[in-house]
């Protein structure tokens, strides 16, 4: 008889098991996880109900003292700079790589991230670096059997120039009387190209549209969507590690820096127009649905609490969504700005 | 046979001076579909600063319940008025809110006919301070919900979210001077019975735009039933709206013209303007 395994809840019973592994990755690598890290070698049925993560880009500078000197570093988020892809067996759980952080939503903005400083035991210096963490609570509790492995494949583009470390941990339950879920979690992303504030105008806007491959379905069944994600990162901003004013490191933004866009312009230019003109979103769907008709800033799609669109439906397999960014700003002080869009859900298989 | 439900959010923005009232384009509040739809949440958010010309987000830089909204889909208001736009939500993030980003999610969806919209006006409180020449802020606006193809009709009645709101920020335009006592402005005009939710108190300085704001006062407020909430409580409510939520849980039911009774014990000064309201919903028949 079939499990109704859309019954499965957290605390079902079992003993709490959790199946971890990291990796160091250098700027610009690409490498796989261990093929036997994440495998279930405990020999009972494993439901799997969260994937945690951390990427650590801490200990590679070194400070004198950087609370009074607010030395400029090359400091941030470097969650958008891993990016991950996952499968167990033959099934797919991200649709190819996937910038670590669109994985969940964000916890919050205050404990998501945090710049460190340790001290060097040689001298009064300090080694500074930056930290984030966050988890992907499944909508469903996922099956391993004794002998699944997750292979994850794992990327550091280098947008800190540091090598980080990644570490991701499956946290669930185990033992021999647990139901078997059928539920596969899935997560599909758009990352395009990052743009460049300063080329942008408003009558030249900057434009992003993605593509039938980005946004996808490919798992062999209908997916449920619980949300997408919406986050923006800025990359290549140099700040003082422990904050100031107008200065920042690389961060994942809150808000799409209309704020910090018009630090120091004439009022008559960031008025009237500084949040029309940001960077605007439209969506429209495989089955000719526009979701997001009339252009909206970023933020209004995916909420600053969380970085997501909370929306339950189902996408067809193969089905995709095309969102298309345009940046219309004459001037800001990023450097350069990576937005990145996701869909979370998961999928049932037979 | 029935499709299946999709995302959906529909937005505009203008742009509004200080004692402007204007309505928001309509046609882009609308999607232009042949099936019902569902509105889950109104998000809004305000831009820039009406102090200053700060480059960061900051305390004294959003724009809180100077921004007055009415909302009304056809012939059921979601409002009472013209409420401010930080007492349809508990306080969930400050430094969002800083930001000048609210968002009223609905307790229940509000599910609407194709052709029906929620049309929104925004007024702009007429003293709010600014230290630039140009006080112009933008004001974006979008309703995130689901297309709901895989309903093959409308259900008979829906639910339908409402907000009222005591703003003594607008009751001395005047010059006539605060009343303390709140009257029927925490009231239900409506002729089907408001299931409530919760109770926010807000408290804003009209002077400096800062959302604490002190004075040597005592709030007091009762329910329908004569119950008090609380009783000559610390003028800044915090025992009753905690500031890390600024809101009070209530299950109730308010009937046609019951009301809350809010009443301070002195007429409140230009820093203390509280702004307290209820957030609920009731039923009525679908288009």
């Amino acid at each position: 008889m079939a499990t109704d395994t859309s019954r499965i809840i957290p605390g079902y019973g079992g003993t709490t098991a959790a199946l971890t592994a990291s990796l160091t990755i250098a700027p610009g690598d690409s490498l796989d996880l261990s093929a036997d890290a994440l495998r279930n070698t405990l020999g009972e049925n494993l439901l799997i109900d969260c994937l945690r993560w951390t990427v650590d880009a801490q200990t590679q500078q070194e400070i004198a003292d950087p609370a009074v000197t607010q030395a400029t570093q090359t400091f941030g988020f470097p969650g958008g700079g891993a990016e991950i892809d996952i499968k167990m067996g033959d099934k797919e759980i991200t649709a190819g790589e996937i910038p670590i952080y669109c994985l969940g939503r964000a916890d919050g903005q205050d404990v998501e991230t945090a710049i460190l400083a340790v001290q060097d035991d040689t001298n009064t210096n300090m080694y500074l670096g930056s930290y984030t963490a966050s988890r992907w609570f499944f909508d469903h509790p996922m099956s391993m059997a004794p002998g699944d492995a997750f292979i994850c494949h794992i990327t550091n583009h280098g947008l800190l120039n540091l090598p980080i470390t990644v570490s991701i941990a499956l946290t669930g339950r185990v033992g021999p009387d647990l139901p078997v879920s059928r539920w596969i979690p899935y997560c599909a992303s758009w990352t395009p190209p990052a743009f460049t504030p300063s080329l942008a105008t408003a009558t030249v806007p900057l434009t992003a549209t993605s593509t039938e491959r980005d946004l996808v379905n490919r798992a062999p069944a209908q997916l449920h969507i619980s949300r997408f994600v919406g986050r923006l990162g800025r990359i290549g901003v140099v700040g003082a590690p422990f904050g100031g004013n107008t200065i920042s490191q690389n961060a994942e933004m809150v808000f799409p820096g209309v704020q910090q866009t018009v630090s120091g312009q004439p009022t008559s230019n960031w008025f009237p127009s500084a949040v029309d003109s940001f960077l605007t979103l439209t969506m429209r769907d495989s089955r000719a649905n526009d979701n997001i008709p009339t252009a909206i800033p970023f933020r209004m799609a995916f909420e600053p609490t969380e970085r997501t669109w909370e929306c339950a439906h189902i996408l067809d397999p193969q089905g995709y969504y095309i969102a298309s960014l345009t940046l219309a700003v004459p001037s800001v002080i990023d450097a350069s700005l990576q937005p990145s869009i996701a869909m979370v859900g998961s999928y049932e298989v037979p | 046979m029935p499709g299946y439900a999709s995302p959906l959010v529909l937005g505009t923005q203008l742009t509004i001076q200080r004692g402007q009232l204007l309505q928001f384009s309509a046609q882009p509040l609308a999607p232009r579909v042949l099936v019902p739809y569902e509105i889950n949440e109104i998000r809004f958010c305000a831009y820039p600063s009406i102090e200053t010309a700060s480059a960061f987000i900051g305390a004294t830089s959003a724009l809180r319940g100077f921004l007055k909204f009415l909302f009304l889909s056809g012939p059921h208001p979601l409002t009472d008025g013209y409420v401010p736009m930080w007492n349809m939500m508990p306080v969930r993030q400050l430094t969002v809110e800083y930001g000048g980003y609210y968002t009223w999610k609905f307790k229940r969806p509000f599910l609407m006919a194709p052709g029906q919209r929620i049309d929104a006006k925004v007024f702009f409180q007429t003293n709010a301070p600014n230290v630039l020449t140009t006080p112009i802020v933008t004001v974006a606006l979008a309703y995130a919900g689901r297309l709901r193809a895989d309903l093959s009709s409308m259900p008979a009645s829906v639910h339908v979210p409402f907000v009222s709101c005591w703003d003594t920020s607008v009751l001395d335009q005047g010059g006539q001077g605060i009343t303390p006592f709140a009257g029927q402005a925490l009231r239900n005009p409506l002729a089907n019975p408001i299931t409530v939710e919760m109770l926010i108190g807000r408290f804003q300085d009209d002077t400096t735009g800062l959302d604490s704001a002190s004075d040597a006062n005592q709030l007091n407020i009762q329910d329908p039933h004569g119950r008090w909430l609380v009783q000559n409580g610390p003028a800044d409510g915090s025992n009753i709206f905690p500031p890390d939520t600024r809101s009070f849980p209530y299950q109730g039911q308010l009937a046609y013209n019951a009301h809350f009774s809010a009443r301070l014990s002195i007429p409140p000064s230009p820093t203390y303007r509280p702004m307290i309201s209820y957030l609920g919903s009731r039923r009525e028949m679908s288009a």
